[in-house]
């Protein structure tokens, strides 16, 4: 029981009056810029980084750690209050979350992204305690060629996001992949679709896609309503039902899964998370017409998958010292102010600090519901303001929030475009959830597929030949078969019809 | 069943990816394709592009043929303000200040909705206004300026 | 009464009796950084930033503007008022490497800028996946030359440096290697670390996997061996002249006032010099300060700016 013996010690640590402090502070922080959309636990992180100089490691890596999944957790409020995701990862949340909404149960909603977020903290920390060091050594295995056939997987499944036509969400997806490649391509230094435009050169920024999308255009289509919405402020009752309850239990188990395994990938790993779990949620459905409407599977899945997936996110940096993302690689910065040195060697030179922040994570989570459980009163009576103060209100959030991401007041007039874009799909029926999976995928698929041949020295077999890579590539043409075969397709489209 | 031509959803759905794919084939006319094993800059866009506009032309022709879903009217107004409301702020932020920045976009955006009340919308802007500096500039110390850069 | 209407008008005489430049800081200075939070270059800027706003009595911001590798920040600063109030910490590929790779500069690095400062300087490691049987650099490049098919190096994109390092190395080894581009010399670490190439050469970012032991340092790239790695030879003790050394460094507008600049000057030397500052920086990011007479960091950046010039021309690197 040498785990046990572990997490006792580590929770000797995390519980330690001054070590709670941090992890509250952190958690607080992180629901804080979660709720506001586009301020990304990035900047925060950067911006408190001089602070922790002139504290102990552990208090300091703590509350970095919190601010983290704090943020994550965040996201999903506005998400399901007026369809803005906070955060890149509570996109998806958005599809039935701001549905839950509109039928009233707001509440319910937030209570079981909550719930479900807690759970899966839970989980994931048990995992990380338990299996980190064979979960790392997945994280090495995934190559190029693997992290192509993964995203080939990933695109094929997020036509199955999309409510309406399959050729049209096919071809929203290969829109976001275009929109994707905007900016200078990785592997030839070469600038496309930049229109000789600088702050382009980057490519476009995610949330400037995802809150013009989603954001604005809800704007556009609730305004032209009038105040329609006046009719949705019924609220109900504050706490999900317990069918609500049965539904979301299995979703959030599939999604906990989901999201801790994708989580230990690097690179995008936890943001494909949400994603996923929302398309094999809508996949093992047994009536997958209710999504889009405000299936509360549709929210428990996808949030447990992002809280997961943010946890686990720290196993290749706990334990190799690679940083899976941009918030990761700070950590590393973090841990490096403090003179420690990320690796394997992190868990037994130090392991208070390794035991304590994993115990802090769980700490950190019980925390989260605690704060926010009794604020979804609090954020709901947010729904009762008239929208027409509400909208301003929203506009301005989101332009400084998308303003903070790299101090470019380009993004703010480029997310009003992206805003008119999505009026017009909204006009035409064309849903921009596939578009957005495209548009995250794009840039990477075609960056690993170029650099797996490169690699290969051209030789195209390598995907076949790598057994991960084999086996997500099978995957991806069985859901592929399954998407178009007529039987399939007849059901679907009766589905749709309804 | 021949009902002639009808403007629906999913025939001008189906123009708009074709017209995306062509405004994409010519932007990047001149970006190298390469080979199929040794991809260029220009192979994966090329090849986005021509699926968009095989798709396009599928979808347009599987949407003139049958009775889809009409457009609905587009309401410009609501999208033109606000819009022009998030584009004022977005110009106005670094020369005006936040909060000149806050007054344009409460305000036109206000414009753009349902029953504007000049007042209402003014005491809105205030509120948000020494929200967003308590929070934004004084609480996250974004890099935000305040006042306009002629008066510091 | 009378007296304190003395000492005011007294005050205000003195104050305006000052010639305008004396006054120096009147207003709040922003420091640009060309990365977002996190990077060497943002770290260095925000520990400057602090020790100077204590010195010289004014907010001292920094602002963090990615983009273009340097161009949108370096673009803003160079046409900013020349006043002292706005100023780039920059990094030498800004100022030495883009304008060989840009086909269009929205502004001349060297002229539209005027060096303030020269503030940190590093040195990138050439390091192999232990996997790879060699233990020296000598080794290395025997092994390179016999490989068959040749070695993958990762680097931190086109026309970084890691890349254009390499580049010198293998034209002054006659070694041939395949260029594998990554998002940045942290991921090209990592990269490495998994077996997918099998060298990298890249900085800072990398330190904590030398150290771990997950890749194995072979030499550095800097006039003198790493103080983090004393053991690591050079590059140059092999391949005399051969040198890779990455500063920051404190740019203003062209025009900004001398006097302005050489106040400027003084407080970022007299905040570098200081050592719990210096300890920082080399914790962070294996940086370590560098203080320069005004010609000597001129001489650098000419220096560097012709040597990229001509690595990159025959190399072919180009990001339009």
């Amino acid at each position: 029981m040498e785990i046990l013996d572990n997490l006792i010690f580590g929770f000797g640590v995390s519980l330690s009056p001054q070590n709670i402090l941090f992890c509250f502070i952190g958690a607080m922080v992180g629901t804080l810029i979660g709720v506001l959309p586009g301020i990304g636990p990035l900047a925060t992180l950067a911006m408190l980084l001089p602070a922790t100089f002139y504290l102990p490691p552990v208090p300091a890596l703590i509350m970095l750690a919190g601010i983290y999944y704090g943020a994550q957790y965040g996201g999903s409020t506005t998400a399901i209050l007026v369809n803005m995701p906070g955060e890149s990862s509570s996109v998806v949340t958005c599809l039935d979350g701001y549905q839950m909404a509109r039928n009233g149960r707001a509440g319910a909603a937030l209570a079981i992204a909550a719930l479900g977020s807690l759970f899966a903290g839970t989980v994931a920390t048990l995992l990380i305690a338990v299996a980190s060091p064979p979960l790392s050594r997945l994280a090495l295995k995934f190559l190029a060629a693997e992290y192509f056939s993964l995203m080939v997987l990933g695109l094929v499944g997020s036509v199955v996001l999309a409510r309406g036509s399959l050729l049209k969400a096919v071809a929203m997806v290969f829109l976001g992949l275009l929109l994707g490649l905007v900016g200078t391509d990785v592997n030839s230094g070469r600038e496309r679709f930049t229109f000789e435009i600088p702050m382009l050169g980057d490519g476009i920024g995610f949330v400037v896609v995802a809150m013009g999308l989603f954001g604005l255009a809800e704007i556009f289509a609730n305004l032209e309503k009038k105040e329609q919405r006046k009719a949705d402020a019924v609220i109900g009752s504050l706490m999900p039902t317990r069918e609500e309850f049965r539904r979301a239990i299995p979703a959030v188990l599939r999604g906990t899964t989901l999201g801790s395994i994708l989580g230990v990938l690097p690179g995008g790993g936890a943001l494909l998370a949400s994603f996923a779990a929302y398309a094999f949620e809508k996949k093992v459905s047994r009536n997958p017409e209710k999504f889009g409407h405000g299936a509360v599977e549709g929210v428990a899945a996808p949030e447990a998958a992002n809280n997961a997936g943010a946890q686990t996110s720290f196993i290749p940096l706990l334990t190799l010292g690679i940083p899976g993302n941009p918030v990761m690689a700070l950590m590393i910065g973090a841990m490096m102010i403090q003179g420690i040195s990320p690796g394997p060697q992190v868990m037994t030179q130090q392991p208070e600090l390794f035991w304590g922040i994993i115990t802090s994570m769980w700490v950190g989570n019980l925390m989260l519901v605690i704060i926010n459980l009794p604020m979804i009163g609090m954020w709901v009576q947010l729904l009762k303001v008239p929208y027409r103060l509400l909208f301003p209100s929203i506009l301005l959030l989101c332009a400084v929030g998308v303003y903070s991401l790299n101090n470019s007041t380009f993004e703010i007039a480029l997310t009003a475009l992206f805003g008119l874009m999505g009026y017009v799909f909204y006009k035409l029926g064309c849903e921009p959830a596939p578009l957005v999976l495209g548009f995250i995928l794009g840039p990477l698929m075609e960056e690993n597929l170029r650099r797996a041949m490169l690699l290969s020295r051209g030789d195209p077999l390598v995907f076949v030949q790598r057994p991960i890579s084999l086996v997500l590539l099978l995957m991806a043409v069985g859901l592929l078969l399954l998407v178009v075969l007529p039987t399939f397709r007849k059901t679907r489209e009766e589905a749709f019809k309804e | 069943m021949r009902r002639g031509f009808r403007i629906n959803q999913d025939f001008v759905s189906g123009l708009m990816f074709v017209g995306w794919g062509v405004a994409g084939l010519w932007v990047g006319r001149d970006y190298p394709v390469g080979s199929a094993l040794r991809m260029g800059a220009g192979y994966m866009p090329r090849l986005l592009c021509w699926g968009l506009v095989l798709l396009g032309i599928v979808i347009a022709i599987k949407g003139a043929m049958v009775a889809g879903e009409r457009i609905e009217r587009w309401h410009w107004r609501p999208l033109l303000v606000v819009s022009a409301a998030v584009l004022a702020f977005a110009f106005l932020l670094e020369p005006g200040g936040l909060l000149v920045a806050i007054l344009a976009i409460v305000v036109i955006g206000a414009l753009g909705g349902p029953e504007f009340r000049l007042h209402e919308a003014l005491i809105l802007a205030a509120g948000l206004a020494v929200g967003a500096v308590a929070i934004f500039v004084y609480g996250l110390k974004l890099p935000l300026p305040i006042w306009p850069v002629w008066l510091v | 009464m009378r007296l304190a209407v003395q000492i005011m008008l007294a005050a205000t005489a003195a104050l305006l009796a000052m010639p305008a430049q004396a006054q120096y800081p009147n207003k709040p200075i922003r420091i640009l950084v060309q990365i977002n939070p996190g990077g060497a270059p943002d770290i260095a800027a925000r520990l400057i930033a602090q020790k100077m706003a204590e010195s010289l009595g004014q907010p001292v911001v920094v602002e963090n503007k990615p983009g273009a590798h340097g161009n949108i920040a370096g673009d803003l600063v160079a046409k900013a008022a020349p006043d002292g109030s706005t100023l780039i910490l920059g990094a030498d590929s800004l100022i030495a490497i883009n304008p060989h790779i840009y086909a269009k500069m929205p502004f001349d690095t060297l002229k539209d800028l005027v060096p303030v400062a020269s503030v940190a300087s590093n040195q990138f490691f050439l390091s192999v996946n232990p996997s790879v049987p060699v233990k020296t650099f000598q080794e290395f490049i025997e092994y390179a030359r016999r490989a068959k098919p040749p070695l993958a190096f990762a680097s931190g994109g086109n026309g970084s440096q890691h890349q254009l390092g390499m580049e010198m190395l293998k034209q002054r080894a006659g070694i041939d290697l395949v260029h594998v581009p990554y998002r940045g010399g942290g991921l090209a670490g990592n990269a490495t670390v998994a077996g997918e190439t099998m060298v990298v050469l890249a900085g800072a970012s990398n330190a904590g996997l030398l150290k771990s032991g997950q890749l194995r340092g072979l030499a550095t790239t800097g006039k003198a061996r790493s103080p983090l790695f004393p053991d690591i030879p050079t590059i140059g003790e092999f391949y005399p002249g051969y040198e890779v050394t990455i500063w920051l460094g404190l740019f203003a507008p062209a025009g900004t006032p001398e006097p302005i600049v050489t106040k400027l000057r003084e407080e970022a030397y007299k905040a570098l010099s200081q050592q719990d500052l210096a300890q920082k920086l080399n914790v962070t990011g294996a940086l370590q300060p560098l203080i320069l007479t005004p010609p000597e960091f001129a001489a650098l950046i000419r220096s560097d700016h012709e040597k990229y010039g001509k690595i990159v021309k025959e190399v072919g690197a180009k990001a339009d």
